[in-house]
């Protein structure tokens, strides 16, 4: 009798309708209700105006604000009313929580903040004594970010950080006298963020690639010449990595990225753009000075939903919803090393010319921010080996055998803790794989740089 | 109380799997699932033959002269699988002898030849009917094939042998061998150039770290004679070549190694490139890669060149994408080039973007392709897809995609076929597991993977390795779960290790799927040779030849016994170098130990002799100084012998000659 009673035609009636249901409420979430998140400035201030040329980091009265598509127009919400302003939103990779920068406030530090979108719950993640912006989400759940730091001469600048999302364990993964700004993961897993140099002297825009463990930070792109950033870098889809150059939209080849620049001539000045499942989400305005007003832009670049705000510039745009989640890199940073270690395989491998024509490298100089470290000579085949006090900024000069500086300096690299990290050359072309060789340095171990020699067995894995 | 003791038992049985998996993993967190690690690796018995599946898996292929039909060769099931082309359909199975590689039909479209790698043999079969005519013995393990330019003879590369054989199709006998290089697989006939190329897997012998030299050869194909052998330096598995039509270059794919390189990234193509290389007919050689500075496109397989030769094509079987590559921007290049900037050219990752017109996606694994006669479609065959894939030339895009009627069930090991050879889970996919063990094997090349010039690594070959832990030379490793998890990606794939699903099933093709061929110094069902029996006696021996016991620790059997020739345990043989942190290595396994050189935990041996000759002085290594060279030969032709004992038991059809036919 109990077997008939799971059966019957009721009880299957029952069970097949809300099947039915289930099916139908798990169709309609395939079709879900599109959500972005973005940071309103308010139109009238004037200090707006310089969203244009990327130096909108710090007004007052900015909200960070969602919409869902498909809802009344008006259904513009202010998720940050509590903070005197906020800024830099970022949906999390499982679109349930929302990073930002935000001022609770007036005069208080801007620090990273999480928003759970269910519990409509603000967490603060840094506590730090100096502005923390551009906060971005890591495949492994922690946060990236900017800080502005001082270093020991006085200088100040902004370094990249993370941290865990529950706050813990902050750790700086940038190590060079340059603002880095902008940061976002590639799918790859490394973190491609915008770098200018401010030290020895003003460099130009460019955008590094590096492991989220501050680890192999190298070139990625080079926009214009006296180019601004005004925001993210993001990949698309297809490969392609688009950012903004001054209010232009400027994309270059995942895959070949130093020599694929294309500056799109859409009308417009671009304030953000943001990969949205084969789409883009852009900040856009038609008018020198207009109103910044969110665009999603069909594969063919026409804008398939638009969202105004009379009184409101709208940008840094993004979506809150599930994206895939870039790789999660494996890191060799032990924190309980001093050191790491930068192979070179030919300091003549270079694009520069030396300063003495047809002049051989016979050692190389290293500088810290402070001055020389200390000086090594190359092998016959160009190579040296060095063990280097790790998170410091590093810079290298290249001399001849009569000592007439041949290249240099260098730009800043640095190593992490137990990094190893390698060069082809000295400013080579960045596209030249290494040749096959074993390294005439390689055999008598690094020669160690690091103040208070570290112990040998720190040397070696 | 019965319900308590249940769930207690349950609790620690629980307790003590995930301890046991996360032990076996290498200290990390596996889901204790214990049919992952005891069923799905496992080759033989009833469960076993429950959750796998007998697939196709199609390596090579031809078209018959007409265009109707395509044969392709299923190399793990011993058939060739006849395609309807028009109706886009597979119609029919011919039964090959064990391990087909390659397939040729003749001009008149009467006969297919068909290569059986483990069988060293051709057969000969009738077409349409696809009764086997005739055998061909060739050299050992045959491999691709071409006809002389008047149909007469076909031209063999015998992997195994490292060698040549020409057929004589009128005999259907061999009419000659010649030497090749090392594990030889490729052969093209130029008509026009008149002569013959032939491409290696691996490098010739070379000074110990040095860069590897891999020789294509080049034979005059009138006289049959070896006109000349060249050698593209740091290069190596070139596992297939093509001429262009006017007979210009002979293009070959490669990878380019960077093994001498320390390990301390992969970022910047520093690990290993892949591309082609080129042979003009004037005898400059260059190489070109196909990757870009940051998208790899590894283990480049298959390479036709269309009849007008515009365009060749290329396989890549670890990116899952055939390459187009415009031939007159190709010259176009190389015309204008210096010698110093053709060497740039091999290491330059941005150049592609000149030559490389598309790139198409494929199924799974393609590896060799076929073309049209006239040109108009290249095959693709996806070898862990059990699918060909049909590019039309003109529209340079794939238009058809043929089931060959495979199963349709992904099993666990299938799936880590899958895996094992797709680049995905390397950084960049710049190379995959079968990138450094080619066919399941070896590349043959010593490796710094500390990334600081020390504890270099000879790559050991996967085949055969159930029961045979622990891994590593070091003997650190107490499973392939552990070997290839996270200390992997850290070192080797640098990028997000494999998820726990897809450790198992790279672990379950591992050790179910690959396997040792048929030993060619011990073919199954033969007998040892005299010399092989004399070894032997001196393997086994426990006195000197003066008589003098030898002691215990110093004896062969003592470290290489049982079924694999090992005791699986370390120990010092005195091999250990100044660039070593350790002195112990782990007793290899010596089933065909003959195609395994170079030797040691450092492949500083580069052959068997060299163990003793050179690294044996101190009779470390077992006690051969008594040893005559004629003893010693003997020792060596036994090791060459040495193979597993199924080979020995089974009554398979691994030779099957003419009378037998």
């Amino acid at each position: 009798m109990r077997m008939r009673s799971y059966f019957n035609i009721s009880g299957f009636l029952k069970i097949l309708t809300i099947s039915v249901l289930l099916f139908a409420c798990g169709a309609e979430k395939k079709n879900e209700t599109l959500a972005y998140v973005f940071t309103m400035i308010p139109a009238h201030d004037v200090r707006a105006t310089v969203i244009q040329n990327g130096n909108h980091r710090y007004l007052p009265g900015m909200q960070v604000a969602m919409i869902e598509v498909g809802k009344s127009a008006d259904a513009i919400k202010i998720i940050t009313n509590e903070f005197h302003s906020a800024r830099a939103p970022e949906a999390s990779f499982n679109g349930k929580n929302i990073i930002f920068s935000g001022q609770k406030n007036q005069g208080d530090i801007w620090q990273i903040w999480t928003y759970n979108m269910k519990k409509k719950a603000f967490s603060q993640i840094t506590n730090s004594e100096t502005n923390c912006t551009d906060p971005t989400w890591l495949p492994d759940g922690k946060i990236a970010y900017s800080k502005l730091i001082s270093e020991k001469d006085g200088l100040q600048h902004h370094a990249l950080f993370r941290i865990g999302p529950d706050g813990c364990c902050e750790e700086r993964i940038t190590y060079q006298p340059h603002e880095d700004l902008n940061a976002m993961v590639l799918k790859d897993g490394r973190l491609l963020f915008s770098s200018i140099q401010i030290k020895p002297t003003k460099g130009s825009l460019k955008y590094l690639a590096m492991r989220p463990d501050g680890t192999k930070a190298e070139l990625f792109l080079l926009p214009g010449s006296n180019a601004h950033a005004t925001g993210k870098a993001v990949e698309t889809r297809d490969r392609k990595v688009l950012y903004t150059e001054d209010g232009k939209l400027v994309s270059v080849s995942f895959n070949r990225p130093l020599h694929t620049r294309k500056v799109h001539e859409n009308q417009g000045i671009y304030q953000s753009v943001f990969a949205d499942n084969g789409k883009l989400l852009v900040s856009v305005t038609y008018e020198k000075n207009g109103i910044f007003e969110l665009q999603l832009l069909s594969d063919v670049g026409e804008p398939v939903y638009r969202l105004t705000d009379s009184g409101n510039h709208i940008i840094e745009v993004s979506t809150i919803a599930e994206r895939p989640v870039p790789r999660k890199l494996p890191t060799r940073v032990d924190p309980k090393k001093r050191s790491g270690f930068i192979v070179c395989l030919n300091t003549d491998a270079s694009d520069i010319m030396p300063a003495v024509e047809g002049a051989k490298t016979a050692k190389v100089q290293v500088f810290s921010p402070e001055g020389l470290i200390g000086e090594v000579a190359v092998e016959e085949d160009g190579s040296f080996n060095l063990e280097l006090q790790a998170d410091t900024p590093l810079m290298f000069k290249t001399y001849d055998a009569e000592g007439n500086l041949l290249r240099g300096p260098s730009s800043w690299v640095w190593v992490r803790p137990a990094e190893h990290r390698g060069c082809v050359g000295c400013h080579e072309d960045r596209e030249i794989a290494p040749e096959n060789n074993v390294p005439k340095s390689l055999k008598g171990g690094p020669v160690s740089l690091v103040k208070n020699d570290i112990s040998k067995e720190e040397s070696h894995e | 109380m019965l319900i308590i003791t249940l769930a207690a038992g349950r609790f620690f049985v629980h307790k003590w799997g995930a301890e046991h998996a996360r032990y076996m993993a290498g200290g990390v967190d596996h889901p204790p699932n214990c049919i992952s690690c005891h069923l799905y690796p496992q080759r033989d018995g009833f469960l076993a033959k429950m959750v796998n599946e007998n697939y196709l898996s199609p390596l090579n292929g031809a078209v018959s002269p007409d265009g109707k039909k395509l044969y392709v060769v299923a190399q793990d099931a011993d058939v060739v699988v006849v395609v309807d082309i028009p109706n886009s359909e597979a119609v029919s199975r011919i039964k090959t002898g064990r391990r087909p590689h390659s397939a040729k039909v003749s001009a008149d479209g009467n006969t297919l030849y068909v290569t059986n790698q483990w069988a060293n043999n051709i057969y000969v079969i009738d077409l349409p009917g696809g009764t086997v005519r005739d055998s061909i013995m060739t050299g050992g393990g045959p491999a691709s094939m071409d006809f002389s330019p008047d149909g007469r003879f076909l031209f063999v590369a015998n992997t195994y042998t490292h060698d040549i054989s020409i057929i004589d199709l009128q005999e259907n006998k061999e009419a000659r061998r010649l030497y090749a290089g090392n594990f030889p697989t490729g052969v093209a006939v130029s008509p026009q150039s008149g002569f013959t190329y032939i491409s290696s897997q691996r490098t010739v012998p070379v000074k110990f770290r040095t860069p590897p030299l891999t020789e294509i050869t080049i034979i005059k194909t009138s006289g049959q004679r070896v006109a000349k052998r060249q050698y593209f330096k740091s290069a190596h598995i070139m596992e297939n070549v093509a001429v262009t039509p006017q007979g210009d270059m002979a293009i070959t794919t490669l990878v380019r190694p960077k093994n001498l390189v320390p390990s301390m990234q992969i970022e910047r193509g520093w690990m290993i490139n892949h591309g082609i290389g080129i042979v003009r007919s004037d005898g400059k050689m260059a190489q070109l890669l196909l990757d870009e500075p940051n998208a790899f496109y590894p283990d480049p397989y298959g390479i036709v060149i269309h009849p007008n030769g515009k365009y060749a094509y290329v396989s890549h079987s670890g990116a899952d994408v055939v390459s187009i590559i415009d031939l007159d921007a190709v010259r176009a290049l190389l015309d204008s080039a210096s010698e110093e900037e053709l060497n740039r050219y091999a290491n330059h990752l941005g150049l592609s973007s000149l030559y490389v017109v598309k790139r198409i996606k494929t199924g799974s694994n393609p590896k060799g392709l076929a073309i049209s006669p006239d040109g108009k479609y290249v095959f693709v065959m996806e070898r862990m897809a059990d699918h060909v894939t049909v590019i039309d030339t003109d529209k340079l895009e794939a238009v058809t995609n043929i089931d060959l009627g495979g199963p349709k069930k992904i099993t666990v090991s299938r799936r880590g076929g899958q895996l094992f050879t797709n680049a995905g889970h390397t950084f960049h996919m710049q190379y995959s597991c079968y990138t450094c063990h080619p066919d399941g094997h070896e590349d043959g090349l010593t490796y710094d993977l500390v990334g600081t010039g020390r504890d270099l690594a000879n790559v050991q070959t996967l085949r055969d390795l159930y029961g045979t832990a622990p891994f590593k030379w070091k003997g650190t490793n107490v499973s392939v779960y552990m070997q290839c998890g996270m200390r992997f990606s850290k070192f080797v794939t640098r990028t997000e290790s494999f998820a726990p699903e897809d450790l198992d099933a790279v672990v379950a093709y591992i050790m179910r799927e690959l396997t040792h061929p048929p030993n060619i110094h011990h073919m199954p069902g033969t007998a040892l040779t005299e010399a092989q029996k004399r070894g032997k006696a001196l393997f086994e021996r426990i006195v000197t030849n003066d008589g003098r016991e030898i002691p215990v620790k110093d004896r062969c059997t003592t470290c290489h016994n049982g079924p694999s020739y090992s005791n699986f345990k370390l120990a010092n043989v005195g091999s250990a170098k100044e660039t070593d942190d350790v002195i112990m290595f782990d007793a290899p396994n010596l089933n065909n130990v003959y195609e395994s050189a170079p030797y040691l935990h450092d492949g500083s041996a580069q052959t068997l002799e060299e163990i003793w000759t050179i690294y044996g002085g101190d009779d470390n290594h077992g006690y051969v100084n008594d040893m005559t060279k004629d003893q010693l030969n003997d020792l060596v032709e036994y090791l060459k012998s040495l193979t597993a004992a199924r080979f020995q038991t089974e009554k398979d059809d691994y030779q099957i000659n003419k009378s037998e036919l």
